[in-house]
């Protein structure tokens, strides 16, 4: 599906993937997470990524508890993890403290919780695709300064987007069209 | 191996269990219902400890599939294949050895019981090939409707394989059935080790279900060749 891509990301930059449905956005990304293998080509990336695929990888009957105790264990210092994840679930509008499963929230709340666990660890290079689905205007809004000060502190954020207007809220906008990267 | 991740994906498995409480009655009667059914057959307890395998394997399987929606995830923040197998093999144990600890106080009470020892094994036994095949079959398939497919065959197989046959000891359920029976009449066969059949298919199916999840396993590398 993909053919040639060839993409550089430094640290500090982000970068947006535009391009029709089927274009192999997803499969490009799901390749740099290292999710789906590459048949051929390399890829070299940091030791830490964060990746939040366009559907939410939860387990229906979990909490938003549940979720975040999962996605903290082991870590060095899980109280500062976890206390990360609260903030950025607040920043989000969505409280960690609600005791619903993954199957009782909402489509929005659902990818709140989904781009929140995929910064669980605290990553150099973040992979996004489609973030904001079912996001109001307000967490959408929410999210770009998100995304922006991910940036300003030296991460790499890749976004897979449809939206013409977040094309002036990145370093660079690519096209992938029929698996090609222009 | 990191104890705290291992732990922390079998109480998921625990918690997103006992959510399911209707599955949960289902899997608990399931050992009773196979009990009742061959009650005058005088197959019973034969029965009830293959009905608990089942009831194991289902719920190996699932913990297998539940978890899969969030499996890369928990890779890519550093969970290793080898803990998440691990951490559903210490939950499938726990609904195990409950379920076991019922059944078995429940069996007891049946006359026919005359070597307890024998019933524990069977017991025994059914958690450890029940557990590896589901593990296995979970591992290498899919989609829940095969799966289920695979292991219906696997306890229709079980039920209907001649006494001592090969298809018989190459089946997870072999020693449960044999040490049934002794259960019922005191003491195997003479210079019958069922264990062995039973523990070697068991290690091939825990090695499948290892191997398999490596193989599916998103790769966290720092550098991917295709």
């Amino acid at each position: 599906m993909l053919r040639g891509v060839n993409l550089e990301v430094q640290p500090g930059e982000s970068v947006a993937i535009v391009g029709e449905n089927g274009s192999g956005k997803s499969t490009f990304l799901n390749v740099c997470a290292g999710v789906v293998r590459p048949d051929g080509g390399t890829v070299r990336r940091t030791s830490r990524v964060g990746f939040c695929p366009q559907k939410p990888g939860l387990v229906d009957l979990l909490t938003i508890g549940d979720h975040l105790r999962l996605a903290v264990a082991g870590k060095d210092d899980p109280a500062a993890a976890t206390g990360r994840i609260h903030n950025l679930l607040d920043e989000l509008n969505l409280d960690a403290t609600l005791p619903m499963t993954a199957a009782e929230l909402s489509g929005g709340q659902r990818q709140k919780l989904n781009v929140a666990l995929s910064v669980a660890n605290d990553p150099e290079l973040i992979l996004l695709d489609e973030p904001y689905q079912g996001f109001d205007h307000g967490s959408y809004l929410d999210l770009w300064d998100l995304i922006l000060r991910w940036t300003s502190d030296g991460r790499a954020v890749v976004v897979i987007t449809h939206m013409l207007a977040e094309r002036d809220r990145v370093d660079r906008v690519l096209t992938m069209q029929d698996g090609v990267l222009t | 191996m990191s104890m705290s991740r291992t732990l922390a994906v079998c109480r998921a498995h625990l918690r997103e269990l006992s959510r399911r409480k209707l599955a949960i009655c289902l899997l608990l009667g399931l050992p009773l219902a196979f009990y009742f059914a061959a009650f005058d057959d005088g197959l019973a307890i034969s029965f009830a400890t293959v009905g608990f395998g089942w009831s194991v394997a289902i719920i190996s399987l699932f913990s297998t599939q539940s978890l899969s929606a969030i499996t890369p995830r928990l890779a890519l923040l550093g969970f290793r294949p080898v803990e998440m197998v691990v951490g559903r093999v210490l939950s499938i144990a726990c609904y195990g050895i409950v379920l076991g600890a019922l059944l078995f106080a429940f069996l007891q009470t049946d006359d026919v019981v005359s070597s307890p020892s024998h019933l524990l094994a069977s017991l025994g036994f059914a958690l450890l090939g029940s557990c590896t095949a589901g593990l296995a079959v979970g591992a290498v398939t899919d989609r829940e409707m095969e799966a289920m497919l695979v292991l219906i065959g696997l306890v229709s197989l079980t039920l209907v394989a001649e006494w001592d046959s090969l298809l018989s000891k190459m089946l997870p359920m072999y020693a449960t059935d044999r040490h049934a029976w002794a259960a019922v009449n005191g003491q195997l066969q003479p210079g019958s080790t069922p264990w062995k059949s039973t523990v070697l298919v068991s290690a091939v199916l825990g090695l499948i279900a290892i191997v398999a999840t490596l193989v599916r396993s998103p790769r966290i590398d720092r550098t991917i060749s295709g």
